[in-house]
């Protein structure tokens, strides 16, 4: 129940906070001031039907909505604007209530809808992919590999594109159904081999902001994992390039150690405050640094790559090497870490 | 029981030279799906593998996968199998394949969520997993490590004792069973003759069926290595 009121939340008209998450509103309708706001007197609120003004004038509004956790919006302005909002609130609070009353119902026919539009854009995919396949095996060389390294770069770059789309995909039904991972087998998995597979794929990618991912090894191991730890160095390769910053390289690198395999990758940009670091792992949960606050988003893949983790025993760790601020903000290297030990 | 198989001929000790590219060609894979477009079924055969595509698994067609035509079997879950041969799609399906010829790789083939039984049913009669969608690029790795590591002698010996352990023979008829095939197969005896041979001690006809298909599979297996 819990899942699907954090999931209404992300759509929500209003801005307002659920266990210390904030959630944005598909309409930001929060005044600048809260942005900046360090107060964070709104979320002193302790009781339900409360309604407190800040100090810069803005009312929060406090609900309770399961047995001990309340929901406040907040932000709201003090003049007409709260009257007239107000009622929208208490409806939005209602609807949120009774949706929860039926929510088991809700989240079956959500979760069927769900089901049935991502079966029918997987056939979709496919033709794309069989298609992609098809003008790789029109240029020259003796294999598969050989073919892909003679295609154009714009072919070269689409067949990438179609992988990474595939890889996305393919996580969806493990978040639907965590115990399918149990089904596959452990197989012996050479880390480096997959990581420089990444690294190749998301070559162009990185290359739109100008960024190089630069990987560094060796590491000849191949422990026995499942084949969807592959995901691990997808969405930590994928974050990096997407939260960088432009012309910045991407380092990554894969090393035995002992009988361990250590992952580390590194790049410059925003860094996360210490007592966030373990939050960033929760799903749905994002780190924005223009408010320095936790948001509600996708933020699916750290939540799955530690989720993968987990079920093999390690952990993926972030830390950061402090380089100054960049817009008044503190910036340095991020640096996420995992290491896959001996078996 | 190790100390029975002393001085007997097993199938694990026929062993040969043959390259990766000569069993790939007689390893026979058959892709179920409903969908043709989910399985680079042409990046496949363009790459010299041998195999086939079926939509759907009916009652014409099913005895083909039950006879042991196939060594691997890539299969979908769901809108596979017609209405008269499972209630259940291809999970439905999966014991029984696995029952009637236990030497078939089954890699199921799907997207979808499943329910606990089915997991259980997936975990117990299916040899991994391949998540949708797919590549040739990520497909063809895995399908050669179940070739390189799956086709071997060792295999088809230990599951031919399994199996007929799991029929409750005794480890002397065990031991002698597979004596009587191994010395037929170096001999390079026909399919009837091994047949014939092997009723005498298997009594149920799907344990002979079963038994047979193994046979079967190994020998398409072995014979790539004979020059």
């Amino acid at each position: 129940m819990i899942k699907l009121l954090k999931e209404l939340l992300r759509f929500t008209p209003f801005p307002c906070i659920y266990e210390e998450i904030i959630y944005k509103g598909i309409v930001d309708t929060s005044v600048s001031p809260c942005r900046s706001c360090k107060s964070h007197i709104c979320r002193t609120i302790e009781n339900a039907n409360t309604i407190e003004v800040c100090h810069k004038g803005l009312i929060s509004y406090s609900q309770l909505v399961t047995e001990s956790e309340l929901l406040i919006f907040y932000g709201i302005r003090q003049d007409m604007f709260y009257t007239k909002r107000r009622a929208e609130i208490t409806s939005l609070i209602n609807n949120i209530t009774m949706f929860l009353t039926n929510a088991e119902e809700i989240e079956k026919e959500n979760f069927k809808e769900f089901r049935a539009t991502y079966h029918d854009v997987i056939p979709a995919v496919s033709v794309v992919t069989r298609n992609a396949e098809l003008l790789i095996g029109k240029s020259t060389g003796v294999n598969y590999t050989e073919k892909i390294e003679n295609s154009s770069r714009e072919l070269r770059d689409l067949f990438a594109s179609v992988r990474l789309l595939n890889k996305r995909l393919s996580m969806i039904p493990y978040l639907l159904n965590p115990e399918k991972i149990i089904l596959t087998k452990s197989q012996p998995t050479p880390i480096y081999k997959i990581v420089d597979k990444y690294v190749k794929l998301f070559e162009g990618y990185a290359l739109q902001d100008r960024k190089r991912i630069l990987l560094k090894g060796p590491s000849h191991n191949s422990p026995y994992l499942k084949p969807i730890f592959e995901l691990i160095p997808f969405v930590l390769i994928e974050n990096a390039i997407k939260y960088s910053f432009s012309e910045q390289d991407i380092n990554v690198q894969v090393v035995d150690s002992n009988n361990n395999v250590i992952f580390r990758i590194e790049s410059l940009g925003y860094t996360v405050p210490e007592d966030h670091h373990k939050t960033i792992f929760e799903k749905n949960v994002r780190y924005e640094h223009n408010s320095e606050e936790l948001t509600s988003g996708s933020g699916l893949g750290l939540h799955f790559a530690n989720m993968i983790a987990e079920i093999h025993k390690f952990n993926i760790n972030y830390s950061y090497i402090s380089k100054g601020t960049k817009d008044s903000k503190p910036i340095g290297l991020n640096l996420f870490e995992f290491t896959i030990p001996a078996q | 029981m190790f100390g029975l198989f002393e001085n007997k001929c097993r199938i694990e000790d026929l062993k040969f030279d043959s390259t990766f590219d000569q069993i790939k060609k007689r390893i026979r894979i058959l892709v179920v799906d409903d969908d043709k477009s989910h399985f680079p079924i042409k990046a496949f055969k363009d790459n010299n593998y041998n195999i086939d595509y079926w939509s759907k698994i009916t009652s014409e067609n099913m005895h083909r996968i039950v006879d042991g035509d196939y060594d691997i079997l890539i299969l979908d879950m769901h809108g596979v199998a017609s209405k008269d041969v499972s209630s259940n799609g291809g999970v439905g399906l999966l014991k029984y394949f696995k029952q009637s010829n236990p030497a078939i790789y089954i890699l199921v083939f799907s997207n979808y969520e499943f329910s606990i039984n089915d997991c259980k049913e997936i975990q117990q009669y299916s040899d991994d997993m391949l998540q949708k969608p797919v590549e040739y690029v990520t497909c063809s790795p895995v399908v050669d490590s179940i070739i390189k590591d799956k086709f071997n002698a060792k295999r088809f010996s230990d599951i031919l004792i399994d199996y007929l352990q799991s029929t409750g023979m005794t480890n002397k008829d065990i031991v002698n069973t597979e004596n009587d095939i191994c010395k037929n197969i170096k001999k390079g005896q026909s399919h009837e003759i091994i047949r014939t041979n092997i009723k005498s001690k298997l009594l149920k006809p799907e344990t002979i069926t079963a038994v047979m298909n193994i046979v079967t599979a190994f020998i398409n297996y072995y014979s790539a290595g004979l020059k």
